[in-house]
């Protein structure tokens, strides 16, 4: 799909860093194989990976095959800044949502996600939680 | 001898209302190929009187529109028919008709028949840039499918590079950013039918 599109986004755009993120998030919903490029070698927009990151958590928290593709992504290029993108992530977004991130993020801090299910008080997600990964009980008395 | 006015009025008459015949025998019964290149020749002589362009203008293009709600691509003489009559608007009709008639196929969401207008407005050496343009400030809204988009882009003979290159170069980004999100579905939908396979394997 990316051979000939990325390619040409990146030879071709001259218009304003929103609208290239917004291009970038439709490439992330497809999968991470072409953040790369998005991310880091268009001259033009310059470095932008920290934006689009700023930009996951401030519009589009919720769609969790995003920040799903966009951790990979990460995991690969840059593992020391999904600690900090995390952090932010996780002050933003509902319980649902919290766990859901959890549970379809392989790379997901479990031990985050549990202390943040736990601040938010939600019985039925944290017990799911559990259920799904009864190694983190355990964490619980400590938490 | 030299026709007197009120001849020459009486004639076109006659000629508009049997055009008028031709143009409905055309779009609901069908023509065989020698009929229409006898009605083009004879459009083709006529046409520049003004009164008479105007009327054959305006007639074809009121036809066409007519025939567009109920021709589609799976009936072959209709469709058949359909070119035809598309054919004859380009030649006889003004920019502006054209024009029209590409929003009115658009917003009417009747993207195949449009496909028609365009490879011959195409075949025809036309300027496709506005229709053109018409088209890709819709893909963002109407959720045209990949079948649809990859067909458009058959017509307009690019590939993927140049196709998002004009979206880029236009502005077109929700245009672009809905082609993107239809391809990874389509990718989507034949993983799905892969691990279907699979399953039932």
């Amino acid at each position: 799909m990316g051979e000939q599109i990325v390619p040409s986004v990146i030879e071709n755009y001259i218009g304003d860093r929103t609208h290239y993120m917004g291009i970038t998030m439709s490439v992330a919903e497809c999968g991470a194989d072409f953040l790369k490029e998005l991310l880091h070698d268009n001259a033009h927009i310059g470095e932008c990976e920290e934006y689009f990151g700023k930009y996951l958590v401030s519009n589009h928290a919720h769609n969790i095959l995003l920040i799903k593709h966009f951790m990979a992504y990460l995991e690969i290029n840059n593992p020391t800044a999904i600690p900090s993108l995390e952090e932010s992530f996780l002050k933003d977004i509902g319980v649902d949502t919290i766990y859901r991130y959890g549970i379809e993020v392989p790379i997901s801090n479990k031990r985050k996600v549990l202390i943040s299910l736990i601040e938010l008080k939600n019985e039925k997600y944290l017990v799911e939680f559990i259920k799904k990964f009864p190694a983190y009980q355990s964490l619980m008395p400590m938490l | 001898m030299e026709l007197r006015q009120k001849d020459i009025n009486r004639l076109e008459t006659m000629f508009a209302r049997e055009c008028q015949i031709a143009i409905d025998t055309l779009a609901y019964h069908g023509m065989s190929e020698e009929q229409y290149a006898t009605f083009e020749t004879c459009l083709n002589t006529f046409i520049k009187y003004n009164d008479l362009k105007d009327f054959i203008s305006g007639t074809l293009l009121s036809k066409i529109k007519e025939a567009s709600r109920f021709f589609y691509p799976d009936k072959k003489e209709n469709w058949f028919s359909f070119r035809k009559l598309v054919r004859l608007l380009i030649k006889f009709s003004d920019e502006e008709s054209v024009d029209v008639f590409v929003s009115f196929l658009l917003t009417g969401r009747r993207p195949h028949h449009f496909f028609v207008l365009l490879e011959e407005m195409v075949s025809n050496n036309m300027n496709t840039a506005s229709a053109q343009k018409v088209f890709e400030s819709l893909i963002a809204t109407h959720n045209y499918d990949l079948d649809i988009i990859n067909k458009y882009m058959s017509v307009i003979k690019q590939d993927a590079y140049g196709f998002t290159k004009r979206l880029v170069e236009n502005s077109h980004y929700g245009g672009l950013c809905r082609y993107i999100r239809t391809l990874g579905l389509d990718m989507d939908r034949k993983n799905c039918w892969v691990s279907r396979s699979f399953l039932l394997l």
